[in-house]
């Protein structure tokens, strides 16, 4: 019997030849005893097997292992090298903005300065266009203001007598040129009325 | 690792704060660059009989260009604020006078100025000063610290008589000046006063802030002030004003012996004003501004006696100082008519005594780029007082009123500027 538990054992920890397992298996179809030993034997194989798969053989714990620590230095380095990034593009963003606007000033001053030139240039024709006279009540403010001025002053007197003689083509133009708008101050203008004497 | 990651730190730390230097570089660059100055820049005769003003808010980036004639025919100065040299270009002489050229502006190498262009061209100008000045920032001293590249040309004309013929010479002289501000923004221009002894020049530049631009009036003007800007619906600045008060012979000429002594003063280009107080703290702020001329010059009697007497007092210098005050308030500005309100504010005399002497005025106005030319009202008004041991008895239509006539010019002028 003892011999017959040893055979049963060792067909369980499949440690018999062919032979001993088929000799073995006709033993336990003829014998019920016998099969129920195989099969406790079997149910503690398992359990064992079971007990084993548990149990821990690593010297040290994985959390030792793992560098758990150290995955948040990772992250303050990936997260500033981000932050910076972004900053960095941000402030060139800013830079680039701010020489946009000197460029944006520099067109509307080359703009400006086209339309200057267009405008010279438009004022150059109609003059070469225009005859003498239309010239004369065409020309620039200064010299109007300087037309002007010399109606109220050179003309009455006669002050340098070299120069009369030089200028009278320029007096005559002068007196061509009609007097700008006059403007007189009535008793009706003055803030709380005239002061009379004092 | 370690180590590599120490290093990728102070990589990044070096990154952000260059970055961080640049931006704080460009935004005081920037700063600086959106500066705007306030220039006022006067040239007066030695005795001060003639003068003129040009006043110019140098934007951003700008420069301020311009120039002073003399003709050559009497002895008034017209300043212009204008790019380059007097411009004789479009310019034709009619008549027997001779047509010539000066020689063009030489070029100059200086990357600031090197677009001051502009040839004249001409024969009625004794004298022009041209001018350009750029505010710069000294790199050397402080950064804040403004300095002022100024170009001035002078070009003298000299015209003979030779056989029949006139000959004309012509001197052009040029300098380049770094000009350095004082405290109250004053820029020394004692070179020019070497170059010219018979003229003066005082040049300021300040910084400019449109919204510290206030106007100070009396009650009564502040008044007319307010009232005007009620009619006032003005959508449109695009315009400039220049304004000039000038003393001409009435019907008395033969009182003159010389043209050239009557007085004539003029300011080209009004300051734009957002705010305006009263004496008796009440502010009004402006979302478009108002304009103002100021004309500061001696007063000149001509009762010639008196004049005489007067000249050796010690105190002559500081009574015999008129103030002309302009204001413009404008009401509408459509197809280049400007209507506007001109309230004229004077003293003839700068005597500060509580009372009044002169009559300020206020006239509804159309300008339309012509000059407007409007009569001074004869005033009959007296000073008889005494300061210090100085005894002064004016009396304003005998000593002065009946022998002149006070003309003050008011003229409009197209700008061309981008919106």
């Amino acid at each position: 019997m003892e011999e017959l538990e040893m055979k049963i054992s060792q067909l369980v920890d499949n440690e018999l030849s062919d032979t001993e397992q088929i000799e073995v298996f006709g033993v336990l179809a003829n014998d019920e005893k016998a099969r129920q030993q195989y099969s406790k034997l079997l149910m503690l194989k398992k359990e064992v097997s079971k007990h084993h798969s548990e149990v821990r053989t690593d010297l040290f714990p994985i959390k030792l292992v793992q560098p758990v620590q150290e995955l948040p230095k990772v992250n303050i380095y990936k997260f500033g090298f981000t932050f910076s990034s972004v900053a960095a593009i941000i402030l060139i963003m800013f830079l680039l903005w701010g020489q946009n606007e000197n460029k944006r000033t520099v067109e509307q001053f080359n703009s400006l300065l086209e339309k200057y030139e267009l405008i010279k240039a438009e004022k150059k024709q109609l003059l070469n266009k225009h005859e003498v006279k239309t010239t004369v009540l065409n020309a620039a403010f200064t010299k109007k203001r300087k037309i002007k001025k010399a109606v109220l002053t050179e003309a009455p007197i006669s002050v340098n007598t070299t120069n009369i003689t030089t200028n009278t083509d320029r007096l005559r133009k002068f007196t061509q040129i009609p007097l700008a708008n006059n403007v007189v101050i009535n008793k009706d203008d003055f803030i709380g009325g005239q002061i009379v004497s004092n | 690792m370690i180590s590599s990651e120490g290093k990728l730190f102070r990589i990044n730390f070096k990154l952000v704060s260059t970055i961080a230097g640049l931006l704080f570089l460009a935004q005081t660059l920037k700063a600086q660059q959106s500066e705007s100055f306030i220039a006022e820049f006067t040239m007066s005769s030695n005795d001060a009989v003639k003068s003129s003003k040009i006043t110019f808010v140098i934007e951003p980036n700008e420069k301020f260009d311009g120039y002073f004639v003399i003709p050559k025919h009497f002895n008034s100065i017209f300043g212009n604020a204008g790019h380059g040299g007097y411009d004789y270009l479009n310019y034709e002489e009619i008549g027997s006078s001779p047509e010539f050229l000066i020689p063009p502006w030489i070029d100059n190498d200086s990357p600031l100025l090197d677009d001051l262009e502009g040839f004249i061209k001409g024969s009625d100008s004794k004298i022009v000063l041209s001018f350009q000045i750029k505010p710069i920032y000294s790199k050397v001293e402080k950064s804040t610290k403004k300095v002022f590249l100024a170009k001035f040309a002078i070009i003298n004309q000299e015209e003979k008589e030779v056989n029949n013929s006139i000959e004309i010479s012509s001197k052009t002289k040029l300098y380049y000046k770094a000009l350095k501000p004082t405290q109250s923004g004053i820029l020394d221009l004692g070179f020019l006063q070497t170059v010219m002894p018979e003229y003066k020049f005082e040049l300021t530049i300040k910084p400019y802030q449109k919204s510290l631009q206030t106007l100070n009036a009396n009650s009564a003007i502040y008044s007319e002030i307010k009232k005007s800007l009620q009619d006032s619906n003005l959508d449109n600045t695009k315009f400039g004003l220049s304004t000039e008060i000038g003393v001409y012979p009435p019907k008395e000429v033969g009182l003159f012996k010389n043209v050239n002594c009557l007085k004539n003063y003029e300011q080209f280009n009004f300051t734009a004003i957002y705010n305006v107080a009263s004496d008796v703290a009440d502010t009004i702020k402006l979302a478009n501004p108002i304009y103002l001329a100021e004309l500061k010059f001696p007063f000149s009697l001509y009762n010639e006696d008196k004049m005489k007497q007067y000249s050796g007092y010690n105190t002559q210098k500081e009574i015999l100082l008129s103030n002309y005050r302009v204001i413009l308030v404008p009401m509408s500005y459509e197809k280049e008519k400007l209507t506007a309100d001109v309230i004229v504010d004077y003293s003839k005399l700068n005597l500060n005594d509580g009372i009044s002497r002169w009559s300020p005025f206020k006239k509804r106005l159309v300008f339309d780029h012509k000059l407007t030319q409007l009569e001074m009202p004869q005033e009959n008004w007296s000073a008889v007082f005494t300061k210090g041991k100085d005894k002064y008895e004016i009396y304003g239509y005998s000593d002065y009123e009946r022998y002149i006539s006070e003309i003050l010019f008011i003229s409009l002028n197209k700008v061309y500027k981008e919106n």
